[in-house]
């Protein structure tokens, strides 16, 4: 059984299309990043080039594009050019299993708007995660520089420590949707919040199905360890400026810094995805089920789009698509901005501070919510 | 070689590929034991041996259509990793206190 | 001449995987060696999902290439070792012997398993009723099994009891379940006391590295006696 030539044609330009989409975000983030808390901190961002600014990443790329290309003596020359790909490759491989939107049919054909439909599609996420570390510890060995190598350590073990946080936190969300399968969970976080309850059903109708309201510890722990996964502040110390000069890109310089750049911010969207998905419904919207959606569509979808002459349910799909991409984006566009946000607001923590928050408080908090969620799923039977 | 119904050619992967690509992987590990000096490329040469014997648990797995390979390989999976962890930590030990992990140091129990 | 995706990836991963892991054997720079075998590591993890085993594949990303290799490079660079050049290139009559042993033990493990015949001469119980379906890569999931089933306790109860007294009711209760579902019900039915052993074993492994790594050492000075 090969798949066909046509499914490869369509994964390949999934994969193309998604990985561009990844690709070009980091510049808008990186604009939302220099305006956004520029007002925050009530000065201006810069404003000069380009309409309200936006073309001032478009000008750093290519400054970066034009910079010398070094490297330094003492470097070890085939890691120093492998440890940026290093660093992107994990971000763009693990974006590839978070569902963007319910599948379209169109003509008889049926794709989803996902590369990998995986039914351990959250394991993949983790174990293609854990794989980042090892463009930090390149970058930093292979610059021949003590603080680049020190700046590597720091980063790499912390990142060891809130992967286990981060995998520890989500066991109770995965006992509780009962698979690991990313679009499986979106499917069942559709519609009002509800539960079984000794084998009856309780339904709240003023809450949504989202996963934050069954799990809001495993929420706030996630967060804290997604944070300090991506080496956002507060968990900022391996690129702390004041230290360690830019810790383990010191040495890098031009395309290669971008590249880093790219890494840390694909790393970021990946995070604020996963954290939509898991607790947040995904392309979900908040009350209302895809079905609904697409029954809305089938009546008044034909005003939009009739004049390409597809059928009435080819029509409804697609529509019912794209309204789910915008929510999707809305949500994802949310979380990024409070990565932002957090970043511009709270203070960098020391080191021995990180690794004790990750190792004795988020690590037994984890601990604990998987006890409360067994408890209440064995004992008190309260099951999805 | 196999003649299946279906009349599978040899070049169609089954589980002799498998054992096969298991097999080499496990006589690099072993090349890797007997051959080098260095403490920590011998530990990492064992861990080669453990995965290769994994692959091949998880070959057997599918073609019998019995989880117990699989089940076996996660606690080889396990095992492999506390005694790496273990290893390690030895090494570390040793580095401290004699600044070498050059296996060919330490034959001083030697007859 | 039917030869699937699948078929060339397996060959093509399968050639890369050998020639890393005799890289790993033969590159003189520790650090080298390790990023490789973290590279092998990761392609038997994609065979693994080849052969359906998808919660052993992540999890051996997770463990191995993500965690333990990880270790490794880390206390390497910490090493900070010189290059050890002669390691590998000094040819006595011992090396010869060494490779030929091994060379002879690769031809016995190659013969067997390219001998191996379906049934495994008689040695494993395959369902010939049917062809084992062939693996797919990673363009297409597990499609023919649902991807959830009953949690009912009751229901799962009766199957748990069935599997752990009769070895053989594997075959039609689990094309049914997915992957981590089907070694999830060994796992913890038949296996459970390996499973508890096997975390007090861990906990041995933690306290006897934390022990060792305790040990004093250091840069200044050789303290004799401890």
């Amino acid at each position: 059984m090969g798949t066909t030539w046509l499914e490869i044609i369509i994964n390949t330009v999934k994969i193309a299309a998604i990985f561009v989409i990844v690709v070009s975000t980091v510049p808008l983030l990186v604009w939302v990043e220099r305006r956004g808390p520029a007002f925050m901190q009530n000065r201006l961002g810069p404003n000069r080039v380009g309409p309200l600014g936006l073309l001032q990443l478009a000008a750093d790329a290519i400054k970066f594009i034009f910079k010398e290309e070094f490297i330094p003596t003492k470097a070890e020359k085939i890691l120093y050019f492998m440890a940026p790909g290093l660093t992107l490759l994990p971000a763009a491989l693990t974006f590839a299993a978070i569902p963007l939107s319910t599948p379209i049919n169109i003509l008889g054909y049926t794709f989803k708007l996902q590369i990998a439909d995986l039914n351990i599609g959250l394991i993949y996420i983790f174990a293609v995660a854990s794989l980042g570390v090892y463009g930090i510890l390149a970058a930093g060995w292979s610059s021949g520089n003590k603080y680049a190598m020190l700046g590597a350590l720091r980063a790499s073990s912390q990142m060891i420590s809130y992967e286990i946080a981060m995998g520890l936190s989500v066991v109770g969300v995965l006992m509780m949707y009962q698979t690991f399968s990313l679009n499986q969970m979106i499917t069942e976080q559709f519609g009002y919040f509800s539960f079984l309850w000794q084998g009856s059903a309780v339904e709240l109708k003023f809450l949504p199905n989202w996963g934050v309201f069954f799990q809001p510890l495993a929420f706030i722990l996630f967060l804290t360890a997604t944070f300090a996964e991506t080496n956002r502040l507060p968990f900022d110390l391996p690129e702390g400026e004041a230290e360690l000069v830019a810790g383990f890109h010191t040495e890098y310089g031009g395309f290669k810094f971008n590249m880093f750049f790219m890494g840390e911010y694909g790393h970021m969207i990946t995070s604020a995805a996963l954290i939509t998905t898991l607790f947040f419904g995904g392309y979900a919207l908040p009350f209302i089920s895809p079905e609904q959606v697409r029954e809305f569509w089938i009546q008044n979808g034909h005003t939009l789009l009739g004049f390409t002459g597809l059928s009435m349910p080819d029509i409804a799909s697609v529509l019912t698509t794209i309204t789910h991409l915008v929510v999707f984006l809305a949500k994802t566009g949310f979380w990024l901005f409070f990565f932002i946000w957090v970043r511009w607001t709270l203070p960098r923590f020391r080191y021995d501070q990180l690794m004790d928050l990750g190792w004795k408080t988020l690590l037994p908090w984890s601990l604990v919510n998987l006890a409360l969620t067994t408890a209440l799923m064995y004992f008190a039977r309260i099951v999805k | 070689m196999q003649d299946q119904k279906g009349a599978h050619t040899m070049l169609h992967v089954g589980l002799n590929h498998y054992l096969v690509l298991s097999g080499v992987l496990f006589s690099i590990g072993v090349l890797g034991v007997l051959l080098r000096k260095n403490a920590l490329i011998i530990l990492m040469s064992i861990e080669l041996m453990l995965n290769a014997v994994n692959l091949s648990f998880v070959a057997f797995s599918k073609y019998a259509q019995n989880m117990d390979g699989q089940i076996m390989v996660f606690f080889v999976m396990t095992i492999a990793a506390a005694e790496a962890a273990v290893g390690l930590a030895i090494a570390v030990a040793v580095f401290k206190r004699f600044k070498e992990v050059n296996i060919a140091h330490f034959e001083n129990l030697k007859g | 001449m039917e030869l699937t995706a699948a078929d060339i990836l397996f060959y093509l991963f399968g050639f890369v995987s050998v020639v890393s892991a005799l890289m790993v054997v033969f590159v003189s720079n520790p650090i080298y060696s390790a990023l490789l075998l973290a590279v092998v590591m990761s392609i038997l993890g994609i065979f693994f999902f080849n052969l359906e085993a998808h919660f052993i594949a992540a999890a051996q990303v997770v463990v191995y290439a993500g965690a333990v290799m990880v270790l490794f490079v880390m206390v390497m660079m910490l090493f900070d070792l010189k290059r050890e050049k002669e390691e590998v290139a000094r040819f006595s009559i011992l090396t010869v012997l060494k490779i030929i042993s091994v060379g002879v033990v690769c031809g016995v493990l190659v013969g067997a398993g390219a001998m191996i015949t379906g049934d495994g001469m008689g040695f494993i119980k395959v369902s010939t009723t049917e062809a084992p379906p062939p693996p797919s890569m990673l363009l297409k999931s597990d499609i023919n099994a649902p991807t959830k089933q009953t949690t009912n306790p009751e229901e799962l109860k009766d199957e748990v009891v069935e599997i752990t007294q009769n070895p053989q009711a594997g075959v039609e209760i689990f094309t049914k379940y997915t992957d981590t579902q089907k070694l999830s019900l060994k796992l913890f039915s038949k296996y459970i006391f390996i499973f508890e052993l096997l975390s007090v074993l861990l906990l041995v492994a933690i306290v006897g590295a934390v022990a060792l790594a305790r040990s004093k050492g250091g840069t200044h000075h050789v303290t004799r006696g401890s």
